[in-house]
Formats: C-alpha cells, structure tokens, sequence
C-alpha cells in the first residue's frame, strides 16, 4: 500500500493496540505519512444529545462520570505522555485525536473527513469481560471503512520479530 | 434632504397603536439604522434604536443584496419579500416583510417603514401539505404497482387452473402472496405514521422482541434465497418496551435489508445479520446487518428524510420514516455504517 498520505492508529490501550501502534509507527516513517492517534471514548450515555456528548452539558450524567470536554483533555493528555516524545523524535507530522461516541461510527466518519489512506487497528482489544462495549469495532470497521484497514494481532509482534 | 431623527417619534400620540400590532415594525432612515421600533419589537429584539436593520435582523456587518428598504428609498412604492430572520434567542425565522414610504412636506422619502410578519407556522403547514401531496402521490403510485402485481398474479393463477398446470399456479400464487405482503406493510407503515399511539410498555426480553420479528421473514428470505442469520445474546435482561412498535421497528429493518439484498446483483450470495447484544452496561442495540449493494453519501444523509427511498418503483421510504420515530418515541438512538459495494448495518441503542 504505497503513497499513504494519512494513517489513522486507532488505539484502546490494550496489547494488540500497542502492537498495531508500532505498526502504524513505522508504516507512517516508510510512507512519510501522518499519524493520526486515535481514541474514542465510550460516551457515559449513549443517548444524549450532541451538546452533551461533546461535554458542554453533563447535567444529565451520572454523579460519578466527568465532563465529556474533561475526559478529552485527560485521555489526549495520557496519549501525549505515552507517545509524544518518541513519535516527535520519530515523524514528520502526528496529531492526536480523542471523540465521545461509538468507536466504528466514530473511526469510520473521522477517516471519511480527514482522507485517511489506511486505518491500523488492533484485533480484539481489551479482554471481553473488561470491554466497554460489545460492538464488534475491528469487524465493522474492517467491513465499512473507506480505505485499507489492517487489523493487527499481538501475536504477529512477534512472529515479525518486533 | 434633511434626515429625521429618533427624537421626532418619541410622542406620536398612535405608539400605543403600533405597540399593540402583532408584527415587528421599523422605521428606518436612508443608511439602513433604525429610528424607531414598536414594543412587539423590544419583546424579542430588544431596543434596537439606533442600530443598523441588516444586524439587527440578520446579525451581520453588511447590506442585504436585495434590500426592500432600499428600493422603497428608490423608487417609493411598496415592496413585499420573505426573509429569514434571527431573533435575539438564536431562532431563526420566516417572516413575510413590508416596506413602505415615509414622505416629507416636498414629497421626497425621509424614512422607511419596514413591517415583518412571523410566517413560520404557515411555511410548516405548507411543507406539511407538500409532504402529504407527495406521500398521496407516491402511495397511489406504490399501490398501482402492487396491484398491478397482484393481477398479474391472479392471471398467471388463472391461466394454471385454466391449463390444470399446478406448478403455474403455484408461481402465480407466490406472486399474489408478495404483492398482498407488500401492500399489507405499506398500509400498516401509513396506519402506524398517521395517527399517535399511546405505547404498551411491558417487560419483554429484547431476544425475544427480535425472534418475533424475524418469524415475519422466514419465508420471503427462503423464496429471495438469502440467508438470515441471528445474535442474540441470551444474558440480556428483561427491558421495558412497547414490543408491538419494537418488533415493527425490527420488521421494517429486516424487510428493507432483503430487498436490498434482492436488489444487489454483485454478489453471489447474501446474508442478513440480527443482533441483539449489550451495547455497554446500561444499554442494549439491536443491529440488522446485510452484504447488499449499501449506500452512497446522499443516500445515507437523506434516509430519515420523510418518503426518501432507494427502492423506486418498489419503496415509499415510510419503513424509515416509521423506524425513526418508534426509537424517538424510546429515547433512543440509530447509527448507521454502510459503504457502497459492501452493505450496510443499522444499530438501534436503547436504555436496559
């Protein structure tokens, strides 16, 4: 797959993500490509409007849950301090982006406005019974996504001797 | 020409006249800046005195390109036109506006007054009204077709018993059986739309709801040749739901995932997929996945358009229209994945 301009690294934290972020790391150095980290977070409800789902609202979340806009911030922050120093020694161009939403709704439309050539993304994620949710993401974005996806197992870490 | 100024208006003995009428009036000087406003004016626009009429009404720095106001000032005579206008809450508005020449003693125009009118509830009653032409138009068209379907059935019938031809008869009764399923839905999706039921909540299990649902289309999915698989995950708990509308929701999802299927002539075979799983810890989604031809962008912008369809001759686009507002009347919400070539999968969240 020559010529990406745009590689989108969707990633959960888990072992796979980690795996396919190296991947999409050295994939994005061969190709001169930017790296778009990306993250959803699940929303704490589902069904609330836009304006509570990007955190202008949390009137009607939980006592327990923080604003959305907050939860942004921490999570691009923890991304920053997990990846920011290597990948600044290491690419041109990365930008780290965090969404509230469904994770292959949220992948699939950030991929169709920003031109991303190929979508990297880890197998299954977090084990089952500590998941968010039981949307298939790697499935569904592999089937709807309109460009490449490359699903990455952890085990194939391994196997390429990374 | 001398210019008037606001201090001119501040006794007319008819302000309280002006007050009263329920419509928004200025009157206006040669550069557009307000000179006056009645009191229906400062109840939503506050006192615009001395600003200009193109900020005021439609918050921007700059002259409207076809300003009745201004052509008032040309050629003094009365000019009508709609306008969208913004209120100071932020809504926008329809209002039908009014300019008319305000004269010196030597006959020239000193200033403009300009009378809106709030037509937002008439606009609707006109897109309503286009809607219903347009629906009565596409269903009469719809039930033609039908029915057209269905003589031509009953005449393939006919035509077996005539010859004793049991295997002609039986294609032609396959036919009837279609075109009568078809018009049955059509009428119950125009029933379901066209009047507010009051929903029948009651404890049901979302697998369950969806079993239901799909024992509508064992046998058109038989006769299409494609399959119909099922998820559901059984550790789902018992939910509050209207499961008439549920299972109507469901059944529109199905029938528009066959026909699209149907429709698809690119793959050799095809699938369609019915969900019902936990979407987190306090909610559950049932999706309807299939292999068919999917959508394009415009498609999939305007599905919950009212009477958008894909499907011509054979779609009114009311199933959606009908999906819509059962999870509105749920609180919950649809997403939509599709790619063109590919399929697509409708997702329906809901509060366990």
């Amino acid at each position: 797959m020559p010529g990406n301009k745009n590689i989108l690294i969707c990633t959960d934290f888990s072992e796979h993500a980690n795996t396919a972020f190296v991947h999409a790391v050295d994939w994005a150095k061969k190709d001169n490509a930017k790296l778009h980290i990306f993250n959803v977070i699940m929303p704490a409800d589902p069904l609330e409007t836009l304006a509570s789902k990007n955190g202008s609202d949390s009137a009607n979340s939980d006592d327990s849950t923080i604003n959305g806009e907050d939860m942004v911030q921490q999570t691009i922050g923890a991304l920053k301090l997990k990846y920011q120093d290597s990948l600044n020694a290491y690419l041109k161009e990365f930008e780290i982006v965090v969404k509230i939403g469904t994770p292959d709704v949220e992948i699939i439309n950030y991929a169709r406005q920003h031109d991303i050539d190929m979508i990297i993304l880890g197998a299954l994620g977090i084990p089952e019974k500590d998941r968010a949710t039981r949307v298939r993401t790697a499935a569904n974005v592999s089937k709807f996504a309109p460009c490449q996806v490359v699903v990455i197992q952890k085990n194939v870490q391994q196997a390429f001797g990374i | 020409m001398k210019q008037p100024d606001a201090s001119q208006f501040h006794d007319l003995t008819f302000k309280s006249v002006l007050d009263a009428l329920p419509c928004y009036l200025t009157i206006q000087d040669a550069n557009l800046n307000i000179l006056f406003v009645n009191q229906t004016f400062m109840n939503d626009f506050g006192n615009g005195v001395g600003k200009s009429c193109y900020g005021v009404f439609h918050g921007t720095e700059h002259k409207c390109s076809e300003c009745p106001v201004q052509k008032t000032f040309a050629d003094k005579q009365v000019h009508v036109a709609e306008e969208t206008i913004l209120l100071s809450d932020g809504a926008v508005n329809q209002m039908i506006v009014y300019t008319a020449p305000l004269f010196d003693i030597f006959g020239n125009v000193s200033a403009v007054i300009k009378i809106l009118t709030n037509v937002n509830m008439i606009k609707e009653v006109q897109k309503e009204l286009v809607t219903i032409g347009q629906s009565f138009a596409l269903l009469t068209h719809d039930i033609k077709n039908m029915l057209e379907g269905l003589e031509g059935g009953a005449y393939v019938v006919d035509e077996g018993i005539k010859d004793q031809d049991w295997d002609l008869t039986a294609r032609g009764w396959q036919i009837v059986g279609k075109n009568v399923a078809a018009i049955s839905r059509v009428t119950q999706n125009v029933l379901f739309s066209s009047k507010e039921r009051t929903p029948e909540l009651q404890k049901v299990k979302p697998g369950d709801v969806a079993r239901q649902a799909l024992e509508l289309f064992h046998e058109k999915a038989g006769i299409l040749e494609i399959q119909l698989n099922t998820q559901l995950n059984p550790a789902l708990p018992y939910t509050t739901l209207d499961s008439l509308s549920i299972v109507r929701m469901l059944s529109n999802l199905i029938w528009n995932a066959l026909e699209a299927c149907d429709k698809d002539d690119q793959k050799p075979s095809h699938s369609v997929i019915i969900r019902a799983d936990y979407y987190d810890k306090n909610h559950f989604m049932f999706e309807i996945e299939d292999n068919a031809e999917g959508m394009d962008d415009i498609t999939r912008e305007n599905l919950f358009k009212e009477f958008y369809s894909t499907k011509g001759d054979k779609g009114t686009g009311l199933g959606l229209l009908v999906v819509d507002r059962i999870v509105r009347n749920h609180k919950g919400k649809i997403e939509i994945l599709t790619k063109l070539g590919t399929g697509s999968l409708f997702r329906a969240i809901f509060k366990i």
